[in-house]
């Protein structure tokens, strides 16, 4: 099978030669990873057999897709974001709209006249779209977007304080959201949309659930109809716990579920697949928090091998994942832990990466 | 009934205009600063609390609530430090080096705040020996420690450490908390305390102070 069956088949529940995977890498863990198999950091997921190709053509480009030499390093983004390299990973250090006036909000311009700029990401993945399933990241999709422009603080203040406000900031980003979706799903032969929008911390939601269905919601429900009408798969990230939001994902059409954190009230991945998983499926699940950073190689072989025994009942629904970036302090051997758990041999990712050495 | 009652509604529903009044407004009357504080904003503030532990409010209507909150705190200051009236303790609160979450951190900020505790906001992102210079500076009770990443929590352990080596550590109690951690980390890194969220952070550092 090659990498995209897989996937369309595990997301259809018909059988696959073995589970599709789609990791995120800490850099640290990509570096050590190269230097491990003698490849280039960016050949990393080839060698290790990832399924899933993606590109960030929204916000999340400026986030992941300008990568800076140092630490420290900055720039700011065609949404007038300013971010700096900290520990590896962009973050934001200037939030355009944080102090400024209603007016000035009313007045914000998203990058329409930058779209063709951002779409170009797309190019050299889909060079690989024969064989690899291709995604296209057009998140954040709103709330999440807000709150890049304005701050944590001030977009979930003015959830409460300035619902007019809100309302007419969340319908800039998801309106732009959507244009995005449109141009991709469009232009592109890609085999999921990729939506998201954090919402939700470690105990539960952020805002209640009813403002989330009132005003965050229909953006989403807007980006992800976009996707199911050109016939694709659409994928949603979410962290955190956001159980009570689960069943309005599936209804406005939300195919896959991204990343499952298991440790949070109401995530238990099994649990989740059990009442949802006739409708929806689920790519994560492996715990970042506790069980790849601190656990053995034989607990992370041992969750793995139970969590695919569960989450591939009814034959798929699943894409196996970490429940976010894999952190940097988790050791190799538990990362080819979760691969050999998935059919993937430690035997197998060598040969692949001898292959890449030999072309090269 | 208690003549402060609107005042406590007003926090509880976040209206910071009303509570700009009222407060002044007994102010005028030459109401004792602290009675306000004590029988008006704190008890307000509590019922907040409340509401968010049991799952009614949500971070919105917290911060709405601290909004109203500060209206009322800014009037009162000058006048509970005329008459000397000290906070329950001082509570240096900030996230670990390494990490930059500080939602967690400010709603902890908030409730301490609004439980009558002096809390000086020392960021995001800082370094165990800053930590340890800004308690000394403020003549801190209390080190409330943030982290939300399973990377930067070893930076807890450094900060403890910190204020050990420099010779702090028996005039600060430090409570942790964030989203991977646990009262048996607090426990393993030598903090005095864990709390889950901000509300049980109220009662941790309360516990911690001996009140
Ligand atoms: C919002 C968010 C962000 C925002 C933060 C914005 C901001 N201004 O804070 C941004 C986008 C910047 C971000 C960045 C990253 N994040 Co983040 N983020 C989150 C998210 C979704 C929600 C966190 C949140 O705000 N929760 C709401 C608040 C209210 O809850 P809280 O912080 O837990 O606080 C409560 C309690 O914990 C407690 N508390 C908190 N602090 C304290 C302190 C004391 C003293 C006490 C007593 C109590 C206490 O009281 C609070 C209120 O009740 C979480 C998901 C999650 N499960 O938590 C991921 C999460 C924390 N992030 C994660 C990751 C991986 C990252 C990044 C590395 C991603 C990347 N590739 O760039 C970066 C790292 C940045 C850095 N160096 O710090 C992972 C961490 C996993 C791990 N192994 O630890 C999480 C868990 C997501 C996941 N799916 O796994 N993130």
């Amino acid at each position: 099978m090659t990498s995209k069956e897989r996937v369309h088949a595990a997301l259809k529940r018909e059988p696959v030669d073995r589970v599709p995977i789609y990791m995120w890498y800490h850099p640290e863990t990509t570096q050590e990873l190269a230097e491990l198999l003698e490849i280039p950091p960016e050949r990393v997921v080839a060698a290790m057999g990832d399924d899933i190709r993606q590109k960030w053509v929204g916000g999340n480009y400026a986030m992941e897709g300008i990568v800076h030499e140092q630490e420290g390093g900055s720039h700011v983004d065609y949404w007038g974001i300013e971010w700096e390299r900290i520990d590896r990973f962009n973050q934001i250090t200037k939030y355009p709209l944080q102090n400024a006036s209603r007016e000035e909000i009313l007045r914000y311009k998203y990058p329409y006249d930058k779209i063709e700029v951002l779409i170009k990401q797309m190019e050299p993945v889909l060079k690989q779209a024969d064989d690899l399933f291709i995604g296209c990241d057009v998140s954040p999709c709103a709330f999440e977007m807000v709150y890049r422009l304005c701050s944590m603080d001030r977009a979930l203040l003015n959830l409460a304080a300035d619902t007019e406000l809100s309302t007419k900031m969340l319908n800039d980003a998801g309106t732009f959201a959507l244009t995005l979706a449109e141009i991709v799903c469009e232009r592109f032969p890609i085999d999921w949309l990729w939506t998201g929008d954090d919402v939700a911390g470690q105990q539960r939601m952020m805002m209640n659930p009813q403002s989330w269905r009132e005003i965050i919601s229909p953006h989403l429900a807007g980006v992800v109809k976009v996707g199911k009408e050109k016939g694709l798969w659409v994928a949603h990230h979410c962290c955190g716990a956001t159980r009570p939001v689960i069943p309005d994902l599936i209804e406005i059409g939300v195919d896959v579920l991204n990343p499952v954190q298991g440790n949070c009230p109401g995530m238990d991945p099994v649990e989740l697949k059990e009442e949802y998983g006739a409708d929806l499926a689920f790519m994560g699940g492996i715990d970042t928090q506790e069980l790849l950073p601190n656990g053995s190689v034989n607990d992370v072989r041992r969750e793995t091998e139970h969590l695919l025994d569960k989450m591939t009942a009814g034959g798929g629904g699943y894409i196996l994942a970490a429940s976010h970036t894999i952190p940097h302090e988790t050791s190799i051997g538990n990362v080819f832990a979760m691969y050999e758990a998935a059919g993937v041999s430690r035997e197998e990712i060598f040969d692949r990466a001898s292959e890449i050495r030999s072309i090269k | 009934m208690s003549q402060y009652d609107e005042l406590r509604e007003c926090i509880i529903s976040g209206k910071k205009a009303r509570v700009g009044e009222l407060t002044q407004q007994f102010l005028d009357e030459d109401k004792v600063a602290k009675e306000i504080l004590d029988e008006g904003l704190i008890p307000g503030m509590a019922v907040v609390g409340k509401k968010f532990q049991e799952g009614e409010y949500f971070i919105p209507e917290m911060l709405l609530s601290a909004r109203a909150l500060n209206v009322g705190l800014d009037l009162l200051k000058p006048h509970l430090e005329a008459s000397d009236v000290k906070p329950v303790a001082t509570v240096v609160v900030g996230t670990v080096k390494g990490d930059i979450h500080d939602i967690g951190k400010n709603l902890v900020s908030i409730m301490l705040r609004g439980g009558g505790f002096e809390v000086i906001d020392a960021g995001v992102d800082v370094s165990p020996n800053k930590f340890v210079e800004m308690a000394k500076e403020a003549n801190a009770d209390i080190i409330g420690l943030s982290a939300l990443l399973t990377t930067t929590m070893p930076s807890m352990l450094d900060t403890v450490q910190a204020f050990e080596t420099d010779g702090m550590r028996d005039k600060v109690k430090i409570m942790i908390g964030g989203a991977p951690l646990t009262t048996e980390y607090a426990e393993k890194i030598g903090a005095d305390g864990y709390a889950a969220n901000a509300s049980l952070a109220v009662e941790m550092a309360k516990k911690l102070v001996g009140v």
